[in-house]
C-alpha cells in the first residue's frame, strides 16, 4: 500500500475517522491492527520478522532496566545480535556469499525478497534497546504500545527512523481532535505528494531512459540526468517524509523532521545535517559517539568518520556501489575537516567584500556539484556502470545541448516531449526557491496570513492530480 | 473557537476545490472527446456514432498501415474507413465493434484484420487516454473493465481518479480539441483513418530480425469464442464480415513464426460464422520494400496490398456495391 495510491487514501480515511470515534484506551489496538494490515499488504508473512524483533526488544528492554553491571551490556549484546542478525540474513547475506563465489567458491544463495523497510524499524528498535541501556528511556511495559512504536505506519516502511524519547510517549498520551493538526497535517500530506508524484515520479522519467541508455549518451546529457537523479532522490525520499510526518500530524502525532533543504548546504558536514536527519543523528549518536567520535586522536577520529559512513552506505544497499557512495562522503568529510583547518588561517576580513558575498554561494554549488558525484554510484547498478558514467561524464566527449535527442525521436529530449523536458527542468528551480522560502520566517508568517495560500495550496492539488505521473509507483528509500 | 473555524475554512476549501478540479477534469473531456489526434479522432468518431461507411476495417497498426481507405474507397466507389487502432487488439476493440454496430444502421462490410498476436488476451490497457473521456459509454467501459477491471472501475466511479491514470497526452488531445472548437476548423477526415508511412525499410531491420528469436504464434482458446461471437452479432444485423490476414515480410514469417496455426485457426473461424477469410500473408513479402518493418506495410506496399483486396472483394461481388 503505498502512500501515493488510492488505497492508501481510503485506508488513511478510515483509520483517522476510527480513531478519533474510538475511546482512549482502544486507540493504541486501533492503531496497531492499521500498521499490521499496512505492513501485510506488501508481503504478508514478513510480519513474522517484526513480531520476532518486536517481542526480543521488548523483553531485553525489561531486563536490560532490572539487570545491573555486566548483565546489562550481555542482554544489549543479545537484542542486537538478534536485530543485526536480521538485517545480516534478510539484507546482507547474499551479497556476502556472491562474493564469496565470485573468488570460484560455490555456495547457493538464499531466494528470498529483502523485508519492506527492514532497516528502518530494525535501527528504530535498536535506538530503543541503546536507550534504555544508557538510561535515558525506561522500558516500555506495555506490549501493545512497544509494538505500536516499531509498527507505527506512516513511518514503519521508510522512516523518519524514530527515537524512543520523542515517540514512545506519545502513544500513552490522550489525543484530541485538533483541526490545527489536521491542516497542517493535510498540508504536508500534499507538500509531499507534490514533490512524490510531480517532480519526482516526473524526472525519473528522464533519468531512467538516460541511465538505461547510458552507452549512448554524450557528457553533458548524463550531467542533466545526474542533476535530475539529485532531485529526484531528494523529493522521492523528503516526499515520502513529508507524507509520513503529515499523515501522524493529523492523528496527533509529531514525528521528527528528517529533511531541511540539503541542497543548500555549504559543506557536507552541513548536507549530513539536512539529509537523513533521523539515520544521520542514529549513526552520530549510537555509532559515531561510541567509537569515541572526535575525542580521540586525529588519525583514529577520521577513522571513526570514514567507518562511520561506510556502515551508512552499507545501510543502504548490500551491494559495492553504495559501500563506495558512503566512502566518498567519508573521505568527503576527511577532506573538509583539512580545508576547514586551512581556512581558519584566512584572515577574513582582509578580503575584498564581493569575495565574502560569493563565498557561500560557491561553496554551496561546490557542495551540491561534490554530492551530486557521489549520486552517480548509488543510482548505478554495478561499479563497472558507475565507471563508465563517470567515464562519459569527465570525458566532455559533448557539450552540446542538441545531442539529447539521442534515439532521433523528433522534438524530445532524453526521451521526453521537448515542451515536458522543459517544464519537468523548471520544478528544480521552483523547489530550490519553494525550499528557501519555506525557511523565512517573515516570508511564512505573511504566507500564513495571506490568502494566496490558498491558490497556492489549490495549485498544489491541481499539480498532484492532473499534472503527477502515477507510473513510477514505488519510493526509492523503501528498498533499503 | 478558532479550531472549530479553521476546520470550517477546511472544508469550505476542499469543497470549493473538490468542485473546481472536478469542473476542469469535465472540460477536458469535452476537448478531447473533439481532438483530432491520431489514435483519439477514431476512438471519438466511433464512440460518438459518427461512423457508418459502407465498409469498415477493425484492427491493430497492421490494420491501420494497411487498409488504404481513400483508394479503397476511390477504386469500389463507396465510402471506407480504416478504424484500425494502433497497439489494440481484438480482447480491447471488440466492445468498440459491438458499439459500432449497435448504432450502425448498413449492411456494411465489416474487414478484422489480424496479425500474429490477433487471439492473445492482454492484461493491461493499450493507450487509455483514448479511451478515457468515453467511460460512461457501456460499451467502451465493459471492453476496458474486461482487461483491467479494478482501474476501469476506479477510472469510471472515482471522481479525478481517471485523471491520475492518464498522460500528458490527453491533455495534449484536449488543447486540440477545444482549439479546433473553438477555431471551427473544417473537420475533413480526408485519409479515412488511414495513417500511411512513407518509410521505406528501416535501416536496422534487418539487424533486428537477425536478433529476433522465432517463437511460436499464441492461441488463447478464451478469446475464440468472442471473436466467433462478435463476428455473429455483426451478420445478425445483415455485416457481412471479411477476416483478413494482410501481408507480412518473408523472413518473418519464414524464420521467426510459423503462421500455419493462425491460418488454419481463421480459416476454421471463417467455415463456422459463415463469414470470409482472406489470406494476403505471403502475396507481396518477397520485396521488402513494401514494408518498413517486419510486419507493417509502408504507404507503397499498402497500394499494392489494397489493389489485391480491392480484387477480392470484386469476385465476392462487392464492385461499385
Amino acid at each position: 500500500m503505498l502512500f501515493n495510491s488510492f488505497e492508501f487514501l481510503i485506508f488513511f480515511l478510515i483509520v483517522t475517522f476510527t480513531f478519533y470515534l474510538l475511546p482512549h484506551r482502544w486507540r493504541w489496538l486501533h492503531l496497531l491492527v492499521a500498521s499490521c494490515i499496512f505492513y501485510m499488504a506488501f508481503i504478508p508473512i514478513y510480519i513474522l520478522i517484526l513480531i520476532f524483533t518486536i517481542i526480543v526488544d521488548y523483553i531485553a528492554g525489561i531486563l536490560i532496566e532490572n539487570a545491573a553491571g555486566p548483565k546489562r551490556k550481555t542482554l544489549l549484546g543479545i537484542s542486537l545480535i538478534s536485530n543485526i542478525g536480521i538485517l545480516a540474513v534478510f539484507k546482507y547475506f547474499n551479497f556476502f556469499i556472491s562474493n564469496i563465489d565470485s573468488l570460484g567458491y560455490s555456495i547457493p544463495l538464499l531466494k528470498i525478497i529483502l523485508p519492506l523497510g527492514l532497516s528502518f524499524h530494525t535501527f528504530q528498535a535498536m535506538s530503543y534497546t541503546i536507550e534504555v541501556y544508557r538510561g535515558h528511556q525506561k522500558a516500555e511495559r506495555h506490549f501493545g504500545i512497544y509494538a505500536l512504536y516499531v509498527m507505527f505506519f506512516p513511518q514503519l516502511v521508510a522512516g523518519p527512523i524514530e527515537r524512543p524519547q520523542n515517540l514512545l510517549h506519545q502513544f500513552h498520551e490522550r489525543k484530541q481532535f485538533d483541526a490545527g493538526n489536521l491542516a497542517s497535517g493535510l498540508k504536508l500530506i500534499l507538500l509531499g505528494l507534490f514533490k512524490k508524484v510531480v517532480i519526482a515520479d516526473r524526472l525519473a522519467l528522464v533519468t531512467d531512459f538516460a541511465f538505461r541508455n547510458q552507452q549512448d549518451q554524450t557528457s553533458l546529457t548524463l550531467m542533466i540526468a545526474l542533476v535530475f537523479f539529485s532531485f529526484q532522490i531528494y523529493c522521492d525520499f523528503s516526499g515520502y517524509s513529508d507524507i509520513a510526518l503529515g499523515t501522524a500530524r493529523v492523528l496527533g502525532f509529531r514525528l521528527m523532521k528528517n529533511f531541511d533543504a540539503p541542497y543548500q548546504s555549504a559543506s557536507v558536514s552541513e548536507f549530513w545535517r539536512r539529509w537523513h536527519i533521523s539515520l544521520s543523528t542514529w549513526f552520530r549518536d549510537y555509532l559515531y559517539i561510541s567509537l569515541g567520535g572526535n575525542r580521540v586522536s586525529i588519525p583514529r577520529w577520521y577513522f571513526n568518520l570514514f567507518f562511520v559512513f561506510l556502515v551508512s552506505g552499507l545501510w543502504h544497499g548490500a551491494n559495492w556501489t553504495f559501500i563506495i557512495w558512503g566512502a566518498i562522503h567519508g573521505f568527503y568529510l576527511i577532506f573538509g575537516i583539512l580545508l576547514k583547518k586551512l581556512g581558519s588561517r584566512v584572515n577574513w576580513s582582509s578580503l575584498p567584500a564581493w569575495v565574502r558575498w560569493f563565498y557561500r554561494p560557491v561553496r554551496v554549488l561546490v557542495t551540491f556539484i561534490i554530492v551530486c558525484f557521489a549520486w552517480i554510484f548509488f543510482r548505478a547498478a554495478s561499479v563497472s556502470d558507475a565507471w563508465l558514467v563517470v567515464h562519459k561524464i569527465s570525458s566532455l566527449d559533448s557539450l552540446s545541448l542538441a545531442e539529447g535527442n539521442v534515439h532521433g525521436l523528433p522534438d524530445t529530449y532524453l526521451g521526453m516531449p521537448l515542451w515536458n523536458f522543459a517544464f519537468t527542468a523548471s520544478l528544480i528551480p521552483m523547489l530550490l526557491l519553494a525550499d528557501h522560502l519555506l525557511k523565512n520566517r517573515r516570508f511564512m508568517e505573511f504566507f500564513s496570513k495571506s490568502g494566496v495560500r490558498y491558490m497556492v495550496y489549490f495549485l498544489l492539488i491541481f499539480a498532484v492530480i492532473f499534472l503527477g505521473t502515477y507510473r513510477q509507483n514505488r519510493f526509492i528509500y523503501f528498498q533499503f | 473557537m478558532p479550531g472549530d473555524k479553521k476546520l470550517y475554512r477546511l472544508l469550505l476549501f476542499s469543497v470549493t476545490s473538490f468542485v473546481l478540479l472536478y469542473a476542469f477534469s469535465l472540460l477536458v473531456d469535452v476537448g478531447v472527446r473533439h481532438s483530432r489526434d491520431e489514435g483519439f479522432e477514431k476512438v471519438n468518431r466511433l464512440a460518438g456514432s459518427h461512423i457508418d461507411p459502407a465498409i469498415i476495417a477493425f484492427g491493430s497498426s497492421v490494420g491501420e498501415k494497411s487498409f488504404n481507405s481513400p483508394y479503397i474507397s476511390a477504386a469500389l466507389g463507396t465510402s471506407a474507413y480504416n478504424a484500425c487502432l494502433d497497439g489494440t487488439i481484438f480482447w480491447q476493440y471488440k466492445e468498440l465493434i459491438r458499439y459500432y454496430n449497435s448504432y450502425s444502421s448498413k449492411k456494411s462490410l465489416v474487414l478484422f484484420f489480424e496479425t500474429f498476436f490477433a487471439f492473445t488476451r492482454i492484461g493491461a490497457i493499450s493507450s487509455m487516454e483514448r479511451y478515457a473521456a468515453y467511460l460512461n459509454n457501456k460499451y467502451v467501459y465493459a471492453g476496458l473493465h474486461d482487461i483491467d477491471p479494478d482501474m476501469v472501475w476506479k477510472c469510471r466511479y472515482i471522481p479525478l481518479y481517471k485523471n491520475t491514470v492518464v498522460d500528458h497526452t490527453y491533455y495534449e488531445a484536449s488543447i486540440h480539441g477545444w482549439k479546433s472548437m473553438l477555431s471551427h476548423v473544417n473537420d475533413r477526415d480526408t485519409m479515412r483513418g488511414f495513417v500511411p508511412s512513407y518509410a521505406r525499410w528501416f535501416a536496422d531491420e534487418d539487424a533486428a530480425l537477425d536478433n529476433m528469436k522465432p517463437f511460436r504464434l499464441t492461441i488463447d482458446t478464451t478469446v475464440l469464442p468472442e471473436y466467433i461471437r462478435v463476428i455473429n452479432e455483426l451478420q445478425r444485423k445483415g455485416k457481412h464480415v471479411v477476416i483478413v490476414l494482410p501481408p507480412a515480410c518473408k523472413r518473418f514469417y519464414t524464420e521467426i513464426t510459423d503462421f500455419r496455426p493462425m491460418e488454419g485457426m481463421l480459416d476454421s473461424v471463417a467455415r463456422v460464422t459463415g463469414c470470409t477469410f482472406f489470406d494476403f500473408l505471403k502475396t507481396i513479402g518477397d520485396d521488402k520494400q513494401n514494408f518498413y518493418n517486419a510486419t507493417h506495410l509502408n504507404y507503397y506496399g499498402s497500394l499494392l496490398f489494397s489493389r489485391q483486396l480491392v480484387d477480392s472483394l470484386n469476385k465476392l461481388g462487392y464492385k461499385n456495391n
